[in-house]
């Protein structure tokens, strides 16, 4: 029977700075630095005040072959 | 830095009057899956033989019929539409009848007003259904589909996509989607084809509510008409459009907004928020030093922010039924 991987998604606070901009709108910035073996970063913001959410995905460059789950899996190898 | 600051694309135009969308919790259309399901495709979507899908997170709909979709034998004299022009509309009569029995279905209207309104009937355009309202679809095209194994035709393929009427007109709503499949019926009777997949991107909305421009002087390339007919500076291959946005499958979404879509070449597509409500996150991404820089950009809201970043490292995993996550040695290639 082959193994099921559930990839753990690691959290940490956004802090979003705010530009100065000429015009009266709201532009921020937030900055993260991962580790080259991550495979996928998701930024959420959610607006308290006007109750919105968005998120963002982008997938970063990895190779799929140095993923551990991306080849079949037998228990011996598991066990590793 | 991405051409989507606001300072790349100033320019003057008139004030526009915006609307916004409240969506369907996600949560209300699940608990009442049930009927949903036989709104859109009676008794038999309960049967072993089809799946239906409703996207927790999204509330899109993922439908097919497991024997009659991609059809494992082959058959010469599969009864189809016979063309495009006939899948088209028996698509459209699809839909514009499930729209109907949404609408005209008042136990399933009682149920959302009492959760979304407090009582207060939802009238058209803001019926509950899961379908849009059939003046809101714009046919993207019909294509026939052939089965990989044996070549013969399966099924036509019927694109929609959704485009809202509000006070300004029919504005796209971008990455929206209905895709129907119209395959052979083996029930008989006078209709001999029937929906046999069925996938949506869509979120039913029930409320508008106005909102402020977000860049009140800004938003478009400069166009100057006097120039542009003397030949002069003019951006053939650009142009912006007021549209809504859906979020992707996996992302909550509570409100339909409108963005300031630019689309230049063929393939980039920029976007502005067109309101104040209307958040829009821009991702760059800088590799130095064997780490990843990620930037990110965030435009619009009130500035009353949570937020958090999320990311995965394909190296701290756990195995399904077990608590704590293992860190495993890259494997080298």
């Amino acid at each position: 029977m082959r193994e099921q991987f559930s990839l753990k998604q690691n959290r940490r606070a956004a802090v979003l700075i705010k530009l100065e901009t000429e015009l009266d709108v709201q532009v921020y910035v937030a900055e993260l630095e991962v580790d080259e073996g991550v495979q996928e970063v998701v930024l959420h913001v959610f607006d308290e005040t006007l109750q919105n959410f968005v998120a963002k995905r982008i997938a970063l460059n990895i190779h799929a072959t140095e993923m551990p789950f991306a080849r079949p899996l037998s228990n011996e190898r598991t066990k590793d | 830095m991405s051409g989507n600051h606001p300072h790349s694309s100033a320019a003057r135009r008139p004030t526009l009057n915006l609307s916004a969308f409240k969506i369907v919790p996600v949560k209300l259309i699940i608990q009442n899956q049930t009927l949903i399901r036989e709104q859109l495709f009676g008794g038999g979507a309960s049967s072993p033989e089809v799946s239906f899908e409703i996207n927790a997170v999204s509330g899109y709909v993922s439908y097919r019929h497991r024997k009659k979709l991609y059809r494992e034998g082959e058959r010469k004299t599969l009864a189809l539409p016979p063309t495009e022009e006939a899948a088209t509309l028996a698509a459209k009569t699809f839909l514009s009848e499930r729209y109907q029995a949404f609408a005209t279905n008042q136990l399933l209207q009682q149920t959302f007003a009492n959760a979304l309104t407090k009582g207060k009937p939802l009238a058209y355009p803001f019926s509950f259904s899961m379908i849009p309202p059939p003046r809101w679809l714009k046919h993207a095209g019909t294509y026939l589909v052939r089965n990989d194994k044996h070549e013969q035709p399966d099924h036509w393929l019927c694109k929609f996509q959704v485009e809202i009427e509000t006070a300004g007109g029919k504005l796209p709503v971008l990455n929206s989607s209905l895709d129907l499949r119209i395959g052979e019926s083996g029930g008989g009777g006078a209709l001999n084809y029937e929906v046999i997949g069925f996938q949506s991107r869509w979120r039913p909305i029930y409320e508008s509510y106005r909102v402020e421009q977000f860049l009140p002087d800004t938003g478009q390339p400069e166009h100057d008409p006097a120039e542009e007919q003397n030949g002069g500076h003019v951006h053939l291959d650009e142009f912006t459009l007021l549209s809504y946005l859906l979020a992707d499958e996996k992302v909550p979404q509570f409100n339909l907004l409108p963005y300031e879509a630019t689309v230049s070449g063929e393939h980039h597509l920029s976007v502005l928020p067109a309101s104040k409500h209307s958040l829009w996150v821009e991702l760059n991404v800088r590799k130095a030093n064997g780490k990843y820089k990620v930037q990110a950009l965030l435009m619009g809201g009130s500035g009353n922010y949570q937020a958090h970043w999320g990311f995965w490292d394909p190296y701290v995993y756990k195995l399904v039924g077990q608590k704590d996550a293992k860190k495993k040695k890259p494997i080298k290639g």
